[in-house]
């Protein structure tokens, strides 16, 4: 009985260990980015707010797999994906585009590369990605427009193949989600 | 005189039952060949015989136990035996779930100390589910800005480096030809 209470409390343990360093780690990794920052610009709670990674990111990509093998072997690949949202009225985005654009020289200057930097129709377009030494560490996707959630950040983190998003992500919906998200998940 | 009965006394008793080693036994029968010790030799066999036939004597049916719960009682009262009763009470029953609660207590303090975040609950299939569709949604939405960031930029490609320079060049041809057509 004694060893057995010795055991499971060791046991225990090192998962819980295991863990805290598996959640130190994420914001470790070179492409994760720390939405501190974003969430700061605004007066305002994120209309939407997604934060999967860990354990839940695990859950999330075998309940898919037997629906999408794909979307599976993906998922399994990525450790974590962040998304806020935000509503802008017109007079807003100016002051937005410009934090953006000053955030974008800061990813750029740890070593981020432009993919796309568009500004059309009054919509602000930046995407980069976070090169790896023989893959892609971090995907960081910012849209500033005026508009229900209009204006999103999205980051993806892990083994990431561009084309495979593209591939995969053409067969979703991005409908909106069902009521505004706001909560920490994926713990 | 003396050593040598002292070495014929130390083993008359051996050599009765047996147990000399052969060398030994083999000097001791040398002795007694020249009459020296066969008197005690003999005298100790009888002695020996006779113990044989006395009848045993049983131990009472208590002795043992007795002997057994003396033997106990003085192990209990040692400092071994106040510890190993100071073990056996905190591990009772009775404290066995306290300390087990603590050891649980003290591992999850240290994962908090650790910077582990509180869990905060199990997580759903409804949860799963919803997180499945957020998944999907945030590679949708990039796959769809992507597309269109693509179109956009060979818009704004096109334009600069292929349809103005093409256009200039029809120019200079077309103009090239209007002077040809005027000469």
């Amino acid at each position: 009985m004694k060893r057995s209470v010795f055991l499971l409390g060791l046991v225990l343990a090192t998962v819980w260990a295991g863990e805290a360093r598996a959640q130190a780690g994420i914001e470790r990794n070179p492409g994760y980015v720390n939405f501190a920052d974003v969430e700061s610009w605004f007066d305002q709670e994120a209309t939407m707010e997604v934060n999967i990674k860990g354990a839940l990111l695990k859950l999330v990509a075998e309940a898919s797999r037997y629906d999408d093998p794909d979307l599976a072997s993906m998922l399994g690949k990525l450790k974590a994906i962040q998304v806020r949202g935000y509503t802008l009225t017109p007079d807003e985005v100016d002051g937005i585009s410009r934090r953006t654009s000053d955030f974008s020289r800061r990813l750029e200057g740890q070593g981020w590369d432009t993919v796309a930097r568009v500004r059309e129709d009054g919509e602000d377009v930046h995407m980069y990605v976070k090169a790896g030494e023989d893959a892609i560490d971090g995907l960081m996707v910012m849209v500033v427009a005026p508009g229900e959630n209009e204006t999103v950040f999205v980051n993806i983190v892990g083994n990431i193949n561009p084309e495979e998003i593209g591939r995969i992500g053409r067969k979703f919906d991005i409908g909106p989600l069902d009521g505004a998200v706001v909560r920490e998940r994926g713990r | 005189m003396k050593p040598f009965q002292d070495w014929i006394d130390d083993r008359i008793e051996a050599y009765v039952d047996g147990e000399l080693s052969p060398e030994d036994r083999e000097d001791f029968e040398r002795v007694l060949a020249v009459g020296v010790g066969e008197r005690d030799v003999l005298m100790s066999r009888r002695v020996r015989d006779g113990l044989r036939s006395l009848p045993r004597p049983m131990l009472g049916a208590g002795v043992s136990r007795h002997v057994l719960e003396h033997a106990r009682a003085e192990a209990q009262s040692g400092p071994v035996a106040w510890l190993r009763g100071v073990a056996d009470a905190l591990w009772a029953p009775v404290l066995r779930p306290v300390l087990s609660m603590a050891l649980l207590v003290l591992v999850v303090t240290s994962a908090v100390l650790i910077g582990r975040p509180a869990r905060q609950g199990v997580t759903s299939p409804a949860e799963v589910q919803r997180a499945l569709a957020e998944a999907k949604w945030a590679l949708a939405y990039v796959s769809h800005v992507g597309s269109e960031t693509g179109s956009s930029v060979r818009t704004e490609v096109l334009q600069p480096h292929v349809v103005r320079p093409m256009r200039q060049a029809l120019d200079i041809v077309l103009d090239e030809h209007h002077k040809t057509v005027i000469r």
